[in-house]
């Protein structure tokens, strides 16, 4: 089937660049822009802007080297091979993902609770927010890229329009001195919240099949330039006070200047958040499922303990704060250092795997050729990583 | 060989099944949510908050208004019903008016709020996040003081509106920076105050009783007042000093970003000139402990009056030109005075330790105020109208 000058028989776990891409939008923007700058500017003072800036260009290159692991088709590599490392790899993966989805559920269900819906009972709410995570995540990545794809026009087009219309007393001298303190004193500090790290490290575990534009450079660096840009604003805005703002992205529509004329405008950012947070969370759920299967073989186990120690955390623990301290406490060290060692291991061990199949692994990089003919395309319904490649023509197609 | 290509029907219909929970959800959320009606809700225009400081506790005024039609009658009436409680909390003050008038209590709509000293001394974080988190009252809520209690100002009926916070709330809004005007939010108010600077300029509210009381067919109306706005009051904890109306004039140029009203020039011969502000921008940076700050304000010719000529003067005079020149050298002076309260007083409220901090760094004292130099320099430019 031919449509677009594409061809659109993906295997399970393909997805299109530009699919991935509003999906490194949604991921990218979600928890970064709610809790994440108020904590910063905590500790960082007029330092938020540059620390912000500085984790956003290492998750950039996180990012990078996850989609450089599934552009050469690595996890079909280290699957096909059986490596023990990757299984390893892989289970510390599912952990990472379990936690940040943890973690981030934890602030999302607080930020529910007792600024936007205060009264209801919160067991309701956990449960209401946990239903389309758990769905759409268990569901699988092309469900859950179509479902950011939908939402994307409308999230950006809203944020967008947010920043458009923002009209309040700014001071960009507020991001001054870059030091705040001593270095030495803010580096000490800075890998403690590697929380909000390695947001794109599920597509390790995805296929991507290009369609012309380069949809995901474009996705990395219009994310990068947005999530910075906002931050910059929220410092230029609110200064020291940042401290105070428990979700960024739906204070800042608050200053739209529209809403002297038509009411309050939060409602319009807290929507594209509240969707963003479902399909961010989704996406590590997904993620979580795919590092288990490659772990373990199957994806049950934590198909049930991602939701079940959701749900235990936010009944059992007494407040988000709880939680928030100890992610971003010596914990937060853990996750820092895990963020960046997952992809860094993966590709190693992918480096290591195909310097022994060197053959095996160029079939597998083919199968990232654009235009490819459909008849020599690997069979779409299996996801067989090594099926039918006896019909490969023996040499590779020119591009 | 042909394989035959199957698109996953859970791809085809993954859109609508998204679409589906969302719709689905949300029909939940609206069953379930308690979501407070307006019928059971007081909107509240302005609030004030006072600080008791042989009790302890916080006194807070609510002004609300209620619109309501008797059975029979076509025309609703518009009444501002203003409510007073004490509490060891905000929050507490707040839950007894919810009690004496039977409704849930919203500031989301309140966009003035009124502060006594006493409530200016307090730690200004603890004071807003309840008000701005659990009660949602808008960043954008400008924030007034006043030379009574936001008690007694709440009270006040206002000739032109009955109400004094949507008579502030209008006025702060539209005419930011005439005559000493200076609109200052919450979100403002907060930013400045966990600066280096620590201090605030806010609105000084007078109030004075009409000389003529507004008549109706039934006689006059007693007891109405007017508000003045001209000054202002400058504040950092527990210290606080009230800025005239000349100084409050460039002040509010100074701090605003998008002032308006006009600018008057009087020579010492008694000519004199009214210009009206078109636009402004206002710049300030620092060069170690030197704070530079720069205004250049683009102004139009209102009125001249006691000038001897004989024909119709434009902005492209040279007397007008040199009147503005004049008026340039007099708000740098004015500026200079400020700086020299601020010292005085101990106030930072031009800011100028955020400056300095932004040059020098992290090595900067606290309260280095009396360190710093301020060269501000005013730039006024007269565009020919017809």
């Amino acid at each position: 089937m031919k449509q677009h000058g594409i061809f659109k028989n993906l295997a399970g776990e393909t997805v299109f660049n530009s699919q991935a891409a509003t999906l490194v939008f949604l991921t990218g923007v979600a928890f970064k822009l709610s809790a994440a700058p108020a904590m910063i500017s905590e500790e960082f003072g007029s330092s938020t802007f540059w620390a912000f800036a500085l984790y956003s260009t290492i998750d950039v290159l996180i990012a990078t080297l996850v989609f450089c692991f599934a552009r050469k088709n690595g996890d079909a590599l280290l699957i096909a091979t059986n490596s023990g490392a990757y299984r390893m790899i892989a289970l510390f993966a599912t952990v990472f993902l379990t936690l940040k989805g943890i973690f981030n559920f934890s602030y999302a269900s607080s930020y529910l609770t007792h600024e936007l819906f205060e009264g209801l009972e919160p067991s309701l709410i956990y449960l209401l927010f946990l239903l389309p995570v758990v769905y759409l995540g268990a569901r699988g990545i092309r469900p859950l890229s179509r479902t950011a794809e939908v939402f994307f026009p409308i999230i950006f087009l809203t944020i967008i329009l947010n920043l458009v219309f923002l009209k309040t007393k700014t001071d960009f001298a507020r991001v001054l001195p870059v030091f705040s303190k001593a270095p030495a004193q803010l580096a000490k500090v800075f890998p403690r919240y590697g929380l909000w790290l390695a947001d794109m490290l599920p597509f390790a575990f995805v296929k991507i099949k290009d369609k012309r534009l380069p949809y995901l450079t474009i996705g990395i660096t219009g994310t990068w330039l947005i999530v910075n840009l906002v931050a910059l604003l929220g410092v230029a805005i609110y200064g020291n006070a940042l401290k105070t703002v428990t979700d960024l992205l739906i204070r800042i529509a608050g200053f739209n200047q529209l809403s002297k004329d038509v009411g309050r405008t939060e409602w319009t950012n807290l929507l594209a958040v509240l969707t963003m947070s479902i399909i961010s969370l989704a996406f590590s759920y997904f993620g979580a499922l795919a590092a288990c299967k490659r772990a373990v073989k199957t994806d049950m186990p934590i198909k049930i303990a991602f939701p079940l120690a959701i749900l235990l955390v936010v009944l059992i623990v007494p407040s988000a704060q709880t939680v928030t301290d100890f992610a971003t406490g010596k914990f937060g060290y853990a996750m820092f250092a895990t963020a960046l060692a997952l992809p860094l291991l993966m590709t190693l061990e992918y480096a290591r795997q195909r310097s022994k199949l060197k053959n095996v692994a160029r079939r597998l990089e083919d199968e990232y050729l654009p235009n490819r003919p459909t008849e020599d395309a690997i069979d779409s319904r299996r996801s067989g990583v090594l099926d039918g490649f006896k019909n490969l023509p023996s040499k590779r197609q020119k591009v | 060989m042909t394989k035959k290509l199957h698109v996953s029907r859970a791809l085809q219909y993954s859109k609508w099944t998204a679409i589906i929970i969302v719709a689905v959800a949300l029909v939940v959320y609206g069953r379930t949510v308690k979501s407070p009606s307006l019928t059971k809700t007081q909107i509240v225009l302005g609030a004030g908050i006072d600080f008791l400081e042989e009790t302890r506790e916080f006194e807070v005024t609510t002004q609300s208004m209620v619109v309501a039609s008797t059975y029979g009658t076509s025309n609703p009436q518009t009444t501002y019903n203003v409510y007073t409680s004490t509490g060891k909390t905000v929050a507490e003050a707040l839950d007894g008016i919810s009690r004496k008038i039977g409704l849930n209590i919203s500031l989301a709509h309140c966009n003035v709020l009124f502060l006594s000293n006493s409530a200016l001394a307090l730690d200004s974080m603890q004071l807003f996040y309840p008000l701005t988190g659990m009660y949602a009252l808008p960043e954008q809520s400008v924030i007034v003081a006043s030379a009574i209690s936001p008690k007694e100002l709440l009270s006040k009926r206002i000739g032109t509106t009955v109400s004094s916070a949507l008579f502030l709330q209008n006025t702060l809004s539209n005419q930011e920076g005439d005559d000493g005007m200076i609109r200052t939010t919450v979100k403002d108010f907060l930013a400045m105050s966990l600066s280096r600077s620590h201090a605030n300029a806010l609105p000084y509210v007078e109030v004075k009783e009409l000389e003529s009381q507004p008549q109706n067919a039934e006689g006059e109306i007693k007891d109405n007042f007017e508000l003045i706005l001209n000054r202002a009051l400058v504040t950092d904890g527990d210290k606080h000093c009230v800025i005239d109306e000349k100084r409050s004039e460039i002040l509010s140029i100074y701090l605003s970003s998008d002032a308006a009203g006009t600018l008057n020039y009087t020579s010492p011969r008694g000519e004199s000139v009214e210009f009206k502000v078109l636009s402004e921008s206002v710049s300030s940076n620092a060069k170690g402990r030197t704070v530079f700050a720069k205004i250049n304000i683009s102004v139009d010719l209102l009125d001249v009056q006691f000038v001897d000529a004989d024909r119709v003067l434009t902005g492209a005079d040279e007397l007008i030109i040199e009147f503005a020149h004049r008026l340039e050298d007099e708000l740098e002076s004015r500026l200079l005075s400020l700086f020299e309260t601020s010292k005085e007083t101990g106030i930072d409220f031009l800011g100028l330790q955020e400056k300095a901090y932004e040059s020098v760094g992290r090595d900067l004292e606290e309260d280095c105020l009396s360190t710093l130099t301020f060269v501000p320099t005013v730039k006024i430019t007269v565009s020919e109208s017809a």
